[in-house]
């Protein structure tokens, strides 16, 4: 197997292309304020069989964002003669499938939450639900290769959980008291 | 023939109710109180759950004249994204079955957190009365900013002094003003209805009108103070 190795190049913000469908969410105003007090010291990544950024989506927006601002470049961005700013982008290690990159796109991000007992609910948070599902149901193997999310994580994303009715005995009545008897003497009252 | 899947609501239970609201409402807590809950499906897929509780406001049923037990609070409503039935339409269903299981309800209240963008939407869609804004102010201990009545579950009746949450759990507890929440009613009586018309105001339309904030449609978590003494009402 031939050795692979990832680069790292400079190129124009508007060339970073970003990925259309990337179904995370962002917060741009974070990340702006992150990106001003430690520097860009996280650079994007651009996949080819994604035709686009794999990671980094968020980053790069923000840049984009502090640009049209008329902000100054901050550290590990740099001013190109037109004006522009390069964005530093990793290169290489390119996903094997569409499937496979979209599996990597969403493993890069639900990995950093991982290790705190989070469960489905708290991971789809940072998601846009819909968009994760589109994306997933387009590249339907990205499930298979999914590090982050097990196949009944991904059956209750994407069919829902299979909860059945229950009696109404098993609700509680608003237009009633909780009657309760004291342990100690029996007494009842009513809360 | 229409397209549509099926909507059906029907009692759910806790664990589904959980899950919606985990999921879908963007408090992601579960109300402490004891609640009815009412599941929402389209065909076998459950995509939400509607709960009603008592609220944490002990005094909510107190500025209609009513008693607490004609009195509950709509606490959340947690459904899916990408339904085929719009959430009014579950709501107006879910009281239905409301009133049904609990016959001697004559009130229920609900709050739009304009904190977080709402203005309820969903109760203008179905006919609730609004009552104007209502401001709250929470308790922020440990870190987390929390309903007076929650403090006091938690810390017995010291914990809505400031001064002995400081001295006996967090040494810098204090009380946080909330954005105004959005107070709605939906009376079942005939008569209450046009007792509170008469105090209803016009609905909020946009978020520069009442508060100053963006527009949504989820209501909040509830528990607020009432915003104006119903005296009509009080004097029944």
């Amino acid at each position: 197997m031939p050795e692979e190795r990832l680069e790292l190049r400079y190129v124009p913000l508007a060339q970073a292309q970003r990925w259309d469908e990337n179904p995370k969410k962002h917060d741009l105003d974070a990340l702006v304020r992150s990106i001003e007090r430690h520097g860009f010291g996280d650079p994007p990544k651009y996949d080819t069989t994604l035709g686009a950024l794999v990671y980094g989506n968020g980053r790069s927006e923000a840049l984009e964002r502090m640009r049209q601002q008329g902000k100054e470049p901050p550290r590990g961005i740099l001013r190109l003669d037109s004006g522009d700013w390069a964005v530093p982008v990793i290169f290489g290690v390119d996903a094997e499938s569409k499937a496979a990159a979209v599996a990597f796109a969403i493993d890069h991000n639900n990995l950093t939450l991982l290790g705190g007992n989070l469960d489905l609910s708290d991971l789809l948070a940072i998601w846009d639900e819909e968009g994760l599902k589109r994306v997933l149901s387009e590249a339907p193997d990205a499930g298979e290769i999914l590090a982050s999310l097990n196949s009944e994580d991904l059956s209750a994303l994407l069919d829902g959980p299979e909860f059945q009715p229950v009696t109404d005995a098993q609700q509680s009545r608003l237009d009633e008291k909780k009657k309760i008897t004291c342990p100690e003497c029996g007494h009842e009252f009513t809360r | 023939m229409s397209s549509r899947v099926e909507l059906k609501l029907d009692w759910c239970s806790h664990e589904a109710a959980k899950y919606a609201v985990l999921r879908w409402h963007y408090s992601r807590r579960m109300p402490n109180s004891k609640l009815v809950r009412i599941g929402v499906w389209e065909g076998a897929r459950f995509c939400g759950a509607v709960l009603y509780g008592v609220g944490a406001n002990r005094h909510i049923a107190s500025p209609f004249g009513l008693d607490a037990t004609q009195v509950c609070e709509l606490v959340r409503v947690a459904l899916a994204p990408g339904r085929q039935h719009p959430t009014s339409k579950c709501v107006a269903i879910s009281l239905k079955l409301l009133r049904r299981q609990s016959p001697g309800l004559q009130l229920v209240v609900s709050f739009a957190d304009s904190g977080r963008g709402h203005r309820g939407t969903i109760y203008q869609a179905t006919g609730w009365l609004y009552l104007g804004p209502s401001q709250q102010s929470y308790i922020k201990v440990l870190g987390e900013v929390v309903h007076p009545r929650s403090v006091y579950d938690r810390y017995g009746p010291g914990g809505q002094s400031i001064p002995w949450l400081r001295q006996n759990v967090d040494s810098r507890a204090e009380r946080v003003e909330q954005a105004p929440k959005h107070k709605y009613v939906m009376p079942f009586d005939r008569e209450l209805r046009q007792r509170l018309q008469a105090v209803a105001l016009p609905y909020p339309k946009n978020a520069d009108e009442a508060t100053g904030v963006a527009t949504g449609d989820q209501p909040g978590q509830g528990g607020s103070i009432p915003t104006r003494p119903l005296q009509p009402l009080s004097t029944r």
